[in-house]
């Protein structure tokens, strides 16, 4: 539970690095860093990671859209056939998951191999 | 099985970052890099402007090679006022302060002109790039960035204004690019002082760059002289010329070689040129003159005893718009007005002393000769029977995704080769020669400067002396009393008809032998009748002696005149009212001409319900009437059933202008049984009256077939302001509007009056001035389109000429400070 909890905080808080001008794709290195210091089962890492970079990206996205009123959104829904700024800002936030699942499931299988199997948890 | 599982996900991860990090196609349609594009730290999230950004914040910015402060104040519709303690720091601020709104629009403007959009949207632009650079719009360029070297100090703002420009790309991260950089996937590049001189290209290109060479040696060859002299005229009747004879030319007398032009004959080409049909056929069958108004009136015609200036130059209408308007202070001047991105200075504006404003001349400048080749090779060529060698310019063009094109090009003397590598074009053997291509012979640009520092009627006449292309009318008013008008630019010494058709390159006495010397360039002054206009009509009457031709416009010069004569006691709001003023004199001389003409017994209860209407309508197109919509649809008709047959000539591949509108309207009042109204291919011979008839009962078959079409012409002739690049969703589209291209309130499909500035020459300058778009080049900010309703409504701005930075305080929204380091 621990090392969810870190997997999260890892993506979710250290994502933000990239407004800095580290690039967007960090958080699946991040994913993958936090998969392998902090391993986890598959399941629930990969769900933990996927929420972290999901709200990373959506809630960032949905300051700035709050703040512009989807003035823009809106105009750019257009260009994607019509999509209502709720629907980019969804977007939005499943690829910021995506990216942290896939980095996640690609720190889990290098930690399995070169370091070993998880510890069992003990509940 | 580990490894495997490693590998796959590593493989998939990367697959995924690269797949988010191309742009990819979805049907047609391109789809941005979704990676790049969506993501919240460098994504277009980062464009959306906070509905409360600007208002009351104070910036800083830096700009190296500044010699003194800068301060900027930002008013309300976001114009930028420089103060500056010099000409170079403030130039250098007007490229930052441009480039901070408009950075994208630059670099599109800037790629199309110099054929490099390839680079950034891959092969489906080659052959837009190819022809541009084959028609020497770089070649045009590098001279004319000779020409802009001329003038060491005028240079040194140049590169100031570059300089400006790159303190602000070096200045941006990856988040603030502008949307469309992030769209396209790709980054800003330095500005250079040869893009400034394409955005001049640009310009002459878009107002100087047609002929009608190909079309008018077809239309002779095919329907003969007469028939041709009669289809078009080089006279427009009933014409108020920008500029009349008042004895100013009697002592000039222009002496040609004894020669008469020699024409090519091209009657044994075939093929076709590639004719836009989809912009001509958007603004109606016969297209849209792009043209503009200006005028002033002195002070006995004024209600304040001094002169007022109008000008409204229409173009093709964008977002983001193709104006930016600045104030610019120094200790040498203090001017306020609209410029170009990419352009330092103010291109329409005023001052604390003068006002000016500018059209088109409308004169054709662009000549083709055919070409004899003396070898297979076509390297050698004739002239005067003398052998003469190609020069062989390589365009190198790189395209995204595809392998770079290298793209040989053929200049002889008179020009680049531009359709040789089409063998099926006309022009195949023809070199293209445009006064743009020619070295400049001033610095347009000092020019510019000069007219923004000016004090009177002397320092227009200096500063508009350099003007070479796109010539223009430039339209003056001073506070001292002064008004004047001249059509200034390069215009060829041409022969009579030398440049009307194709002509023959053996000779080189075919080729242009020098240009009207500036002192025979008509322009006036203080005229007696107390007022001057232009308005993209012929610009002088038959006595000037100099031969030119050129794409002229017959109604609005009509009109202005009409109510410029009769105009009395003049205040700004008169001119609105002139700006916006909806009548057609067409409509007035075609109306009444095929009312007469056609045989209302043909007609059933709504034709004959239309006829009333269109009988008690008053030749205005305003948006709320519905006798435009039907008068419109009918002279389409009208005027496609007249010219059918050069309609179906056009259609198979032979490229063939169309008569004018006025002589269209010419023959129905007094001509109609011109052959041209026949049909061919029917047993009857029709007459004027039929195809009148015809045309209107077409008409109601539109309307029957189109029931939504049936609207007020507002909706009808809805006005559509397309994103540059046509990006759905970041343009205002279908907005109901007066107006109509025969009408001095212009506005077409998608084309109209570009920036409407009017300015009362008081003690202290009062300006007027709307475009329809905003300051802002980022469709995230509210500036970005914020004036087109103002525009609309047929609103102004009050524009703020201020004299400190303390000045209106109650308009200043924000405050960006500029220092060295």
């Amino acid at each position: 539970m621990r090392n969810l909890r870190y997997t999260f905080l890892i993506i979710a808080i250290l994502g933000n690095l990239s407004l800095l001008g580290l690039p967007w794709w960090l958080v699946a290195v991040l994913g993958a860093g936090a998969a392998y210091i902090f391993p986890t089962k598959i399941v629930p890492g990969a769900t933990v990671a996927f929420s972290a970079g999901f709200l990373l990206w959506f809630v960032l996205a949905y300051g700035l859209d709050s703040a512009n009123m989807s003035l823009l959104s809106g105009k750019v829904g257009m260009l994607f056939k019509g999509l209502k700024p709720m629907h980019l800002l969804l977007l939005t936030g499943f690829i910021g998951g995506l990216l942290a699942e896939l980095g996640y499931l690609t720190g889990h299988y290098a930690q399995k191999l070169f370091v070993g199997p998880a510890p069992k948890l003990v509940k | 099985m580990r490894t495997l599982k490693f590998v796959l996900s590593l493989a998939v991860t990367l697959l995924v970052i690269w797949q988010l990090s191309i742009t990819h196609k979805v049907g047609d349609a391109p789809l941005p890099a979704l990676g790049h594009f969506l993501n919240p730290f460098t994504g277009f999230w980062q464009n959306g402007e906070p509905a409360t950004a600007w208002k009351g914040q104070q910036k800083q910015g830096k700009i190296p090679g500044l010699k003194g402060k800068v301060e900027i104040l930002y008013d309300d519709i976001l114009t930028p006022h420089i103060f500056a303690e010099n000409n170079e720091d403030a130039i250098r601020a007007q490229g930052y302060v441009t480039a901070s709104q408009r950075l994208w629009q630059m670099d599109i403007t800037v790629r199309k002109a110099g054929g490099r959009l390839s680079e950034i949207l891959g092969a489906r632009t080659l052959e837009i790039d190819r022809k541009t650079r084959r028609r020497g719009m770089v070649y045009a360029a590098e001279n004319s960035l000779i020409g802009l070297q001329k003038d060491p100090e005028t240079f040194k703002l140049l590169q100031a204004y570059t300089d400006g420009v790159n303190a602000y790309i070096d200045q941006m991260s990856a988040a603030d690019y502008p949307i469309e950089f992030k769209l396209l996937n790709y980054q800003p590049e330095h500005w250079t002082v040869l893009k400034t001189a394409l955005v001049l290209e640009t310009m002459a290109d878009m107002l100087a760059g047609g002929d009608s060479d190909l079309s008018a040696t077809n239309a002779r060859a095919i329907f003969g002289r007469p028939a041709f002299d009669s289809l078009y005229p080089g006279q427009i009747p009933n014409q108020i010329p920008v500029i009349p004879d008042t004895g100013q030319w009697k002592d000039i007398h222009v002496q040609f070689p004894p020669f008469q032009p020699i024409s090519a004959d091209l009657s044994s080409q075939t093929g076709h040129l590639d004719v836009d049909d989809a912009s001509l056929l958007s603004e109606g069958p016969e297209g849209y003159l792009r043209g503009s108004n200006n005028w002033a009136v002195d002070g006995t015609k004024s209600k304040s005893g001094r002169p007022i200036l109008a000008n409204d130059p229409h173009l093709n209408l964008t977002l983001p718009s193709i104006w930016f308007q600045i104030q610019i202070h120094t200790p040498a001047m203090n001017c306020y007005g609209v410029s170009l991105p990419g352009i330092p200075s103010i291109i329409i504006g005023f001052n604390d002393h003068i006002a000016w404003g500018v059209t088109n001349v409308s004169h054709d400048v662009a000549d083709w000769f055919k070409i004899t080749w003396l070898n297979p090779e076509r390297t050698e060529y004739q002239v005067d029977g003398q052998k003469r060698s190609i020069k062989k310019v390589v365009e190198k063009i790189e395209v995204k995704g595809a392998p770079t094109v290298y793209d040989t090009v053929r200049y002889t003397s008179f020009g680049p080769i531009v359709y040789d590598f089409d063998p099926k074009s006309p022009l195949r053997d023809c070199a293209y020669k445009w006064v743009s291509h020619d070295i400049p012979k001033e610095n347009l640009i000092e020019g510019f400067l000069q007219l923004n520092s000016g004090k009177n009627w002397q320092d227009y006449k200096s500063g508009i002396s350099g003007f070479d292309c796109p010539a223009q009318n430039f339209v003056f008013a001073s506070n001292t009393g002064d008004i004047a008008l001249q059509v200034q630019g390069r215009f060829p010494l041409r022969m009579p008809e030398q440049g009307r058709f194709v002509l023959d390159g053996r000779v080189s006495l075919n080729a242009w032998n020098g240009y009207i010397q500036e002192e025979a360039v008509p322009s006036m002054k203080n005229p007696r009748r107390g007022y001057v206009f232009s308005a993209n009509q012929v610009s002088t009457p038959s006595t000037y002696p100099y031969y030119y031709l050129g794409n002229f416009d017959a109604y609005r010069g009509r009109r202005a005149d009409q109510i410029l004569q009769n105009l009395q006691q003049a205040t700004i709001d008169s001119f609105k009212n002139m700006q916006l003023d909806n009548y057609s004199t067409r409509a007035a001389d075609a109306l009444p001409a095929m009312l007469q003409l056609l045989d209302r017994k043909q007609l059933d209860a709504s034709g004959l319900d239309m006829v009333d209407a269109l009988s008690n309508w008053k030749y205005t197109f305003d948006a709320d009437k519905r006798a435009p919509t039907y008068f419109d649809v009918w002279w389409d008709s009208t005027y496609v059933n007249v010219w059918d047959e050069i309609i179906m000539l056009q259609k198979a591949g032979k490229e063939l202008k169309l008569p004018d509108g006025w002589r269209t309207v010419e023959m129905l009042q007094k001509d109609t049984l011109n052959r041209f109204f026949d049909h061919p291919g029917t047993p009857n011979k029709e007459t004027a009256r039929q195809i009148v008839t015809e045309s209107f009962l077409a008409m109601q078959q539109f309307f029957r077939q189109n029931p939504t079409r049936m609207a007020d012409w507002g909706q009808f002739h809805a006005l559509d302001i397309k994103h540059i690049a046509n990006l759905e969703g970041f343009g205002r589209m279908k907005i109901p509007i007066n107006g109509h291209k025969t009408a001095l309130n212009a506005v077409g499909i998608s084309n109209g009056p570009s920036w409407r500035m009017i300015v009362s020459m008081e003690d202290k300058v009062h300006g007027l001035g709307v475009f329809p778009g905003g300051q802002s080049g980022n469709p995230g900010s509210r500036f970005y389109d914020n004036m087109v309703d103002t525009w609309v409504n047929g609103r102004y701005n009050e524009l703020l000429l201020l004299q400190t930075t303390a000045d209106s305080p109650e308009r200043i929204i924000s405050k960006l400070t500029l220092t060295t380091q």
